[in-house]
């Protein structure tokens, strides 16, 4: 394993989410008339686009497995079901997925820098109240 | 030609956000997870050490594994045990020896400073779409339905403080977004992201059909 302190691991870092900010904001999951319109089925563009993304990636991925690469391994936890309800209320409210406010802000959607201050008091105040008083810690995103 | 236009296809964003998630795996050699990416910054200095622990242990594994082992079978010889425990506490360690022999290294997590390099991707990548489509301008409001719904006081900016709040909580308590459990867990058909993206899709689709009926 090469240490991740050079250059070009940061570079690919930044084409990677260059690429991801720019699909998304061109597909419109960074509008929020778009994103509403998906979440109340009066268009089912991004919903399509979404679950063919899904598939296509999930038949790559089966043969990435195939080969003995991919280990990953989410459990089922106590946080799963009343976190993915508030992040969903969060997504449907504010467009709050943790990816769309940078990408809006980049668009010029100034409103996102509120969402962002949101994001991130809320990350914190969750690890502060499952450490402090639930006593469980879930973990971060797919993988880590 | 419809790539020069807004709200791509159905068809050609699904191959497009398909490359993003595979891209992300073979460019960076893990599943891509945004609120992950976040976690990691936040606690950048925590992050930062456990990284450099991991790069060094992945360096020396072996000669890691055999020192821990080393130190935790002269433990168990020094500790005042019964017998039978001390035997079946060594006899772990000998299993323990064996499965390290075999385990390769694991992928350690990307620095913070990689993260936020990732990050600030993302906000190049907006920047880009609304070059590309000629639609940048500085927006004050989230568009249309955000101020249907909510009007243009300070509502929606209250609302969006709220959103974001509950978001932020509610990733970081599920253990991930749409990027790691939606896209990349899903597809690799992980219980926990498969629930958690029913959760939270289910919960989205709720919240704005209400708020259809009631405003």
């Amino acid at each position: 394993m090469k240490p991740q302190t050079q250059l070009s691991f940061h570079i690919r870092m930044v084409a990677i989410g260059t690429w991801l900010g720019f699909v998304l904001a061109c597909l419109g999951f960074t509008h929020y008339d778009e994103l509403h319109k998906m979440f109340v089925f009066s268009d089912l563009r991004l919903l399509l686009a979404f679950g063919g993304g899904m598939s296509i990636t999930m038949a790559v991925f089966a043969i990435i497995r195939m080969k003995g690469l991919l280990k990953v391994h989410i459990p089922i936890h106590k946080g799963t079901i009343p976190g993915g309800v508030l992040f969903g209320a969060g997504w449907a409210l504010a467009a709050a997925c943790p990816a769309v406010p940078i990408i809006q802000l980049g668009e010029g959607q100034l409103p996102a820098i509120v969402t962002i201050v949101g994001l991130v008091l809320g990350m914190y105040l969750a690890a502060f109240v499952q450490r402090r008083f639930l006593g469980w810690d879930s973990g971060s995103c797919a993988g880590s | 030609m419809f790539i020069l236009e807004a709200n791509w296809p159905w068809w050609f964003g699904a191959f497009a956000l398909a490359t993003t998630c595979v891209g992300y795996y073979v460019l960076i050699g893990r599943p891509c997870g945004t609120s992950g990416s976040w976690w990691r910054i936040l606690n950048w200095k925590a992050e930062a050490d456990a990284v450099r622990t991991e790069q060094r242990y992945a360096a020396n594994k072996e000669a890691a594994d055999r020192e821990l082992l080393e130190r935790t079978r002269a433990m168990i010889e020094s500790e005042d045990l019964p017998e039978e425990v001390r035997a079946q506490l060594l006899a772990e360690a000998d299993k323990d020896e064996a499965a390290a022999a075999t385990e390769a290294p694991a992928n350690p997590r990307p620095l913070p400073s990689a993260e936020l390099c990732f990050l600030i991707g993302l906000g190049l990548g907006g920047l880009a779409s609304a070059v590309f489509l000629g639609r940048f301008e500085f927006q004050f409001t989230l568009g249309e339905t955000h101020t249907a719904l909510w009007g243009d006081g300070v509502l929606p900016w209250a609302i969006l403080f709220v959103g974001g709040l509950s978001a932020g909580f509610g990733v970081r308590m599920a253990g991930g977004c749409t990027m790691g459990h939606g896209l990349s867990g899903c597809s690799s058909l992980q219980p926990g992201s498969l629930l958690a993206t029913a959760c939270f899709f289910g919960t989205a689709v709720g919240v704005s059909l209400l708020l259809g009926v009631l405003l």
